[in-house]
């Protein structure tokens, strides 16, 4: 795999957040890679470090508390930490693009939602104020809001509209890569269905890689490609979509896909996985789903598990599979 | 005759607000059985919550009828609302915010015994709470850990220890589960059937998750904008929806099955307001189907056939 | 792959160990390490306290009769007999300061107590039961919040007649519209959580809505009040000895000792300096410890 073909790639990294309570261990060994037009959705429970993953990507952590210990993030092959305040900002919006959970207050109120866009668009590029309020107008009718509400204040508009608009403003300037942090739990299921798909359209459209960040196994299956698992800041399972819903493997995934209540099916009683995410101030030394897990043996305390190869970059990282590779769920 | 435990009649609950009446609840009627789940499922604003909250008494009733055990509930004095609320009980939806941050878990779960004067003595009471913890999985050594040091699954357990701590026979489950992860929800959700069958208990459990009611309910009503557009038994919904918008919440779900993934059905537009309503089909502004007669008439919730109600012309054979 | 150590998990690890496993701080715990951390309150509050042991031990420490006239060494500067020199009655200034906290400090304290529990009640019944009562009720407040306080004070003064408890009265009624506000406004801020409704589901009555569920989690704001109302209080009291209001002489008083030293500005400015800043420390010191109180019982500020 040549390292050209990748957009964004995550290198061994480790974030920690240092309180005053003590140490968060929030994203743990990250390692992953996206190629251009890519997109990948990042499940995991709350407290996984989904968000803290998209923060240091966008060189958005709060510092203090947040410290990267450790790791590279090389954006078209450059490494986003050694980038100065100024360089990050230039790449922020422009390149780089994030649509937070929340449409109510992503947004200022004291500005119509034209003159919001029409900032992100002149702050990176040469543009006249009224040149940028064409290029808003322009967008606003990309993702489905007519054109004359441009002098609109937010209050004007619906929670699935305001998220637009969010979408609106992070896409202004064409960017390559857009992480979206859970930007449709808080809507209501039939307008998530609106949001999801015009996120879907504009990602074909402009050749957007997108990282989605979610809790909804549902949403990945309908708008990425390929789907990562997160447990206690860790990737424990990554591959395509096919791969990762067709053959879980990891124990946690597998977890997750039976306790999800079905719309068909006769299931009497649910699967929950018992116990609770460990503590990311205290992990152990070993396997961090070890306390919850099914299918754990003796040899899962000794020492983490190793990331597998199942075969067509299907990867997870589990004691089940170290010993025999290729043998188990390796063939498609 | 059927036995229900709770029933109401064109229960009607409006609020005052500047631009005229908000009709969170417009003439519903529903009848739950003893020892059953109702289901009701909504989108926000759909009045799902008030529903609960009106027929608990939390909210004034503006017109129509509740009948609790045969009782007329809906002009209570405040004397009789509080003895009623013995045996009616509510679970909330955050647990972060539900419960008073200042509380340790015993002061929680034993506050409602104190204040029905349950216990002469300190260590029934502490029986009591220990019973009930352990009733809802909760380790004996969260006694005296405060809300903020759990977790929000030992926190909604905590909730609905609460409510059980006056052995009350009907429960109003305000989206007990949304606030929770998948893994937690299913362990809460496992409770709360449990529990059900232990003490024989009547659920009403609210939610803006089908997948989560169609689980828990023998019966779901889907509310559209304060009204009930369509009741029927659990599966049946699922099987066969009858009203356009039952269908088209079912068909907006994404689900994770890669064989039944397909383009999402989108309906238009958003939900309208619910102040002043028009007399009209609620939904006919969305509707696909929509033809002149849902502009201009109401529809009213019937029978269309082994005791599926729906409120749709389309459905009911008008249109 | 093993896990990786930085420095400040091993401080947490070392840390760790001195506890107990499942160590949970309460919240008062919680506030005091906090309030430990803020050099500035804790400072304010060794300064208060200092101050209160010197006002309990005064006959100790003290070589002269605070009200014992000696005619023979008036208006004294600053010496080893008299540390803080005498005033025109060649009483020593030291003594009077020092028996003077015993007058200033519980006059502050008690003001601000006794309008904390009117006005605070006041406040929280109003915010609870809202509508027309609420409406009334701060109307009042509004009309004496617009007579300024010290003038109020005098009125009231001049109505009841001079003396510790009428000066107490005075200033009381004079702060609680104050007190009636701010616990009002904080209780605002709580009445709309979830679980005064969860409160109401299982049948808890109004007292217990009110004392048990909202005030516990509205306390922050109006504690912090409270210690600004003390100083506040002092100063005010301060002033109207100052005025020859209030506390009657030969009762030591800083500020009836300010208000007495007037005379003496030019020949004798230790007298006058020496009870204004004791009044500017005390003072300062409670508003450190005030402003510290209020970020550690913030729990967003950790």
């Amino acid at each position: 795999m040549g390292n050209n073909d990748n957009l964004l790639e995550l290198k061994n990294v480790i974030v920690h957040y240092e309180t005053q309570d003590g140490v968060v261990e929030a994203v743990n060994n990250v390692s992953f890679s996206l190629k251009k037009g890519e997109s990948l959705g990042m499940v995991g429970e709350t407290g996984a470090g989904k968000t803290t993953i998209a923060l240091t990507i966008m060189g958005l952590l709060p510092k203090p508390p947040a410290h990267v210990i450790r790791g590279e993030i090389r954006f078209k092959g450059e490494n986003l930490f050694d980038k100065s305040v100024k360089q990050m900002r230039a790449i922020r919006g422009n390149d780089i693009s994030m649509i937070f959970q929340d449409p109510m207050t992503a947004l200022n109120p004291v500005l119509t939602v034209g003159d919001q866009i029409a900032e992100v668009v002149r702050l990176h590029n040469k543009m006249t104020k009224a040149e940028a309020l064409d290029k808003a107008k322009e967008m606003l009718k990309t993702v489905g809001i007519p054109e004359e509400r441009v002098s609109d204040y937010p209050h004007q508009f619906s929670g699935g509209m305001k998220q637009r608009v969010v979408i609106a403003i992070a896409l202004a300037c064409n960017p390559e890569l857009l992480i979206a942090d859970e930007p449709t739990t808080a809507l209501d299921v039939t307008i998530q269905a609106q949001v999801l798909q015009s996120i879907k359209e504009l990602k074909e459209k402009m050749g957007t890689s997108l990282i989605f960040i979610t809790h909804d196994f549902g949403i990945v299956a309908n708008i990425c490609e390929k789907c990562a698992v997160i447990y206690a800041g860790e990737i424990i399972e990554m591959g395509t979509v096919e791969q990762v819903f067709r053959h879980p493997s990891h124990p946690y995934t597998i977890g997750l896909f039976e306790s999800i209540p079905k719309l068909d099916g006769d299931e009497e009683r649910l699967k929950p996985i018992p116990g609770l995410m460990s503590d990311p101030m205290d992990l152990p030394q070993y396997c961090s789903f070890y306390d919850r897990c099914m299918r754990r043996c003796d040899s899962c305390k000794n020492g983490e598990p190793a990331v597998v190869d199942l075969g067509d970059g299907h990867i997870v990282k589990c004691k089940l599979f170290e010993s025999n590779g290729n043998a188990e769920g390796g063939q498609e | 005759m059927e036995d229900y435990i709770l029933r109401t009649e064109n229960l009607r609950t409006y609020f005052s607000v500047p631009a005229g009446y908000l009709h969170a609840v417009d003439n519903v009627s529903i009848k739950i059985k003893r020892g059953t789940t109702l289901g009701v499922v909504g989108e926000s604003g759909c009045g799902k919550s008030t529903l609960g909250r009106t027929v608990l008494h939390l909210t004034p009733v503006t017109g129509g009828k509740v009948w609790y055990n045969d009782r007329d509930i809906s002009k209570l004095k405040k004397r009789e609302i509080h003895e009623l609320r013995r045996e009616m009980q509510m679970i909330f939806q955050d647990p972060y915010s539900s419960l008073n941050p200042r509380m340790d878990i015993t002061a929680l779960i034993g506050e409602p015994m104190d204040i029905y004067h349950l216990h002469s003595n300190k260590k029934e009471r502490e029986e009591h709470v220990k019973e009930l913890m352990d009733l809802v999985g909760l380790a004996p050594r969260f006694a005296r850990s405060y809300p903020h040091e759990l977790d929000g699954g030992r926190r909604q357990r905590i909730g609905i220890a609460r409510a059980l701590s006056l052995d009350p026979s009907f429960i109003v489950c305000d989206e007990p589960v949304s606030a929770l992860d998948v893994s937690i929800q299913a362990q809460i959700l496992n409770i709360l059937m449990d529990i059900q069958e232990q003490k024989k208990l009547t659920y009403m459990f609210i939610t803006h998750d089908l997948s989560v009611v169609r689980h828990i309910s023998d019966e779901i009503c889907v509310m559209y904008l304060g009204r009930i557009v369509e009741q029927c038994e659990a599966k049946e919904l699922f099987r066969t929806p009858l009203h356009p918008y039952t269908q088209a919440l079912l068909a907006a779900i994404p689900s994770p099955d890669l064989d039944k993934k397909g383009e999402l059905q989108i309906i238009k537009g958003e939900v309208t307001s619910p102040v002043n309503p028009p007399k009209c089909c609620r939904f006919a502004s969305r509707c696909p189907f929509a033809a002149e007669k849902c502009h201009n008439e109401e529809p009213s919730l019937r029978d269309v056939g082994d005791s599926h109600l729906c409120a749709c012309f389309k459905v009911q054979g008008e249109i | 792959m093993s896990k990786i150590v930085t420095p400040a998990i091993e401080r947490q690890m070392k840390i760790n160990k001195r506890r107990p496993v499942g160590y949970i701080a309460s919240p008062f715990k919680e506030a005091w390490r906090r309030l430990a951390r803020n050099k500035t309150a804790v400072a304010g509050l060794i300064v208060i306290a200092i101050f209160i042991i010197v006002a309990i031990i005064a006959p100790w420490i003290t070589k002269y009769d605070p009200t014992a006239q000696d005619y023979s060494c008036t208006l004294q500067p600053p010496s080893a007999e008299h540390i803080f020199g005498t005033d025109n009655y060649g009483r020593d200034i030291f003594s009077r300061i020092v028996y003077g906290a015993r007058v200033s400090l519980p006059i502050g304290l008690l003001c601000a107590i006794c309008s904390l529990v009117t006005g605070g009640v006041i406040g929280i019944v109003a915010a609870y039961f809202g509508g027309l009562f609420e409406d009334i009720i701060m109307r009042l407040c509004d009309i004496i919040q617009a007579i300024p306080p010290m003038l109020l004070a005098i009125a009231v003064l001049a109505a009841l007649g001079n003396g510790i408890d009428k000066m107490i009265i005075a200033n009381t009624i004079a702060l609680i519209p104050l007190y009636a506000r701010i616990s009002r406004a904080a209780i605002y801020t709580v009445k709309e959580n979830d679980y005064i409704e969860a409160g109401r589901a299982i049948g808890a009555g109004n007292l217990r809505l009110m004392f048990k569920h909202m005030l516990p989690n509205a306390l922050g704001p109006i504690i912090v009040t409270t210690t600004f109302g003390v100083a506040g209080c002092i100063l005010v009291v301060s002033s109207l000895s100052y005025l020859g209001l209030g506390i009657t002489a030969p009762t030591p008083e800083w500020g009836s000792m300010l208000s007495n030293a007037r005379e003496f500005l030019t020949s004798a400015p230790y007298y006058i300096i020496i009870p204004g800043v004791m009044i500017m420390i005390t003072v300062f010191a409670i508003n450190l410890f005030g402003d510290g109180l209020r970020d550690a019982l913030d729990p967003r500020l950790k």
